[in-house]
């Protein structure tokens, strides 16, 4: 899996992203945490190739901010907030009223963000 | 002569004889409610003996002072002693100005197990008191003060609310929590399954919490916003607390689950794991935002 990633442009590890984001979403929408934090588990792998290729591949991510699936926009968010801030704060705030499985990560994500749990060491372990 | 065959009668045999005195061990051998009563007293009168012992011991009480870990505050006491020596009224100068209240609130608070609760409250109030308290030296211009007889009035006549049930005020989720009736609660109050904390009520485990709370209504469950998960190491008098438990429809509670079964974004870890060692009131907190988004087409005014 991880060489099969490495052969991938970065723009096809962004749509990777993105689709097993959405899928992720989709199984805990069908009440499937398993299957949900698969999908999770890939999309991982597919951001941790992103930013093992530098912050110009990782700033690519930046293009699902306006996602139209909401549960994209909001991973993306959430490891945007690592290196560009400025502009995941304001979508995942827009986002924290929203009703749902999508309003309910956001507002655990946020939570986590102001009382200094987030932590993205996992990143580094493979 | 009669006198002189009367004596060679082993006195055992003789008929009519005198009744026991009524404090004797034949006496109370004969009343087994008594003999249990007694005993009774006399255990927790020992055990309290031995605890004053043991804390009047000052080489003891230095030592145990000096294995203290810092910030003591968060760590559960395992045994009595390290639960009186860690006691916020704990006072090297005067020692422990040990109220029976204190005892008793301090165990239930920390949820030991071995030590024996009823210990405290088999000896009948006043006499308790005069075994247990080591009065502090406060001036008594002090404790008789204005400010400190109206703080008293205030908190006895109107138990300030939890901040759990501030919380649920807040979010207009308040109605949804347990009801208990009076005499039930007074029930597992006495036989030591629930404590009373304000205007809440603690239950030692989640069948005590049942027994109390009964069935949730038909089509719905009974929710604990801050986990109730073994792995959680919160005490189980915080986990199960009236104010931490609600009734949500059953499509919303398997959607609230599902949410804490999967990874957290931002730690890769699942949610309960994540929040694990968070104190009551985050996960209190936590708890009560994550339920919200769920809670679509639910009333949040009480009916």
């Amino acid at each position: 899996m991880i060489q099969k990633l490495a052969n991938l442009s970065s723009s096809s590890l962004v749509d990777l992203f993105a689709s097993e984001s959405a899928a992720s979403a989709l199984a805990l929408d069908e009440m499937n945490p398993r299957r949900s934090n698969l999908h999770f588990d890939r999309m991982v792998d597919a951001y941790r190739e992103l930013r093992s290729r530098g912050s110009e591949a990782q700033r690519l991510l930046l293009t699902l901010l306006s996602a139209g699936n909401l549960s994209v926009r909001a991973d993306a968010a959430c490891y945007a907030l690592e290196f560009a801030p400025e502009h995941a704060l304001p979508v995942l705030t827009a986002m924290e009223d929203l009703p749902g499985n999508s309003g309910a990560k956001v507002v655990l994500l946020l939570d986590g963000w102001r009382s200094g749990r987030f932590d993205l060491s996992y990143l580094d372990k493979t | 002569m009669s006198g002189q065959i009367l004596r060679l009668i082993p006195q055992r045999c003789r008929i009519g004889r005198q009744k026991p005195a009524p404090h004797s061990l034949k006496h109370r051998l004969r009343n087994p409610r008594q003999l249990a009563a007694k005993r009774r007293t006399h255990t927790a009168k020992a055990v309290t003996l031995s605890i004053l012992r043991r804390t009047s011991d000052k080489s003891k009480v230095a030592s145990a002072m000096r294995s203290r870990p810092s910030g003591s505050n968060r760590k559960r006491p395992k045994t009595l002693r390290q639960l009186l020596l860690w006691s916020p009224h704990y006072n090297p100068a005067v020692g422990i100005p040990l109220a029976l209240d204190d005892l008793q609130a301090s165990i239930r608070r920390h949820d030991i197990p071995g030590i024996p609760l009823a210990a405290a409250s088999f000896v009948p109030g006043a006499r308790a008191a005069r075994l247990l308290r080591r009065r502090p030296k406060v001036s008594t211009a002090k404790l008789f003060s204005p400010a400190a007889s109206n703080a008293r009035a205030i908190s006895s006549i109107t138990p300030k609310d939890s901040a759990g049930r501030v919380r649920l005020k807040k979010a207009g989720i308040d109605h949804l929590t347990p009801r208990v009736a009076p005499e039930k609660a007074a029930s597992m109050i006495r036989n030591g399954s629930a404590v009373r904390d304000g205007n809440e009520l603690t239950f030692r485990s989640v069948s005590a919490l049942r027994r109390a709370i009964g069935g949730a209504p038909t089509g719905h469950d009974w929710h604990h916003l801050a986990e109730q998960r073994k792995s959680n190491s919160l005490s189980a008098h915080q986990k199960h607390r009236t104010d931490n438990v609600v009734t949500i429809p059953k499509p919303a509670h398997r959607k609230v689950g599902a949410v804490y079964s999967t990874k957290s974004r931002h730690t890769g870890l699942l949610f309960p794991h994540e929040l694990n060692g968070l104190s009551f009131d985050a996960q209190h907190t936590i708890g009560i935002k994550v339920l919200l988004k769920f809670l679509k087409g639910i009333s949040r005014k009480a009916p």
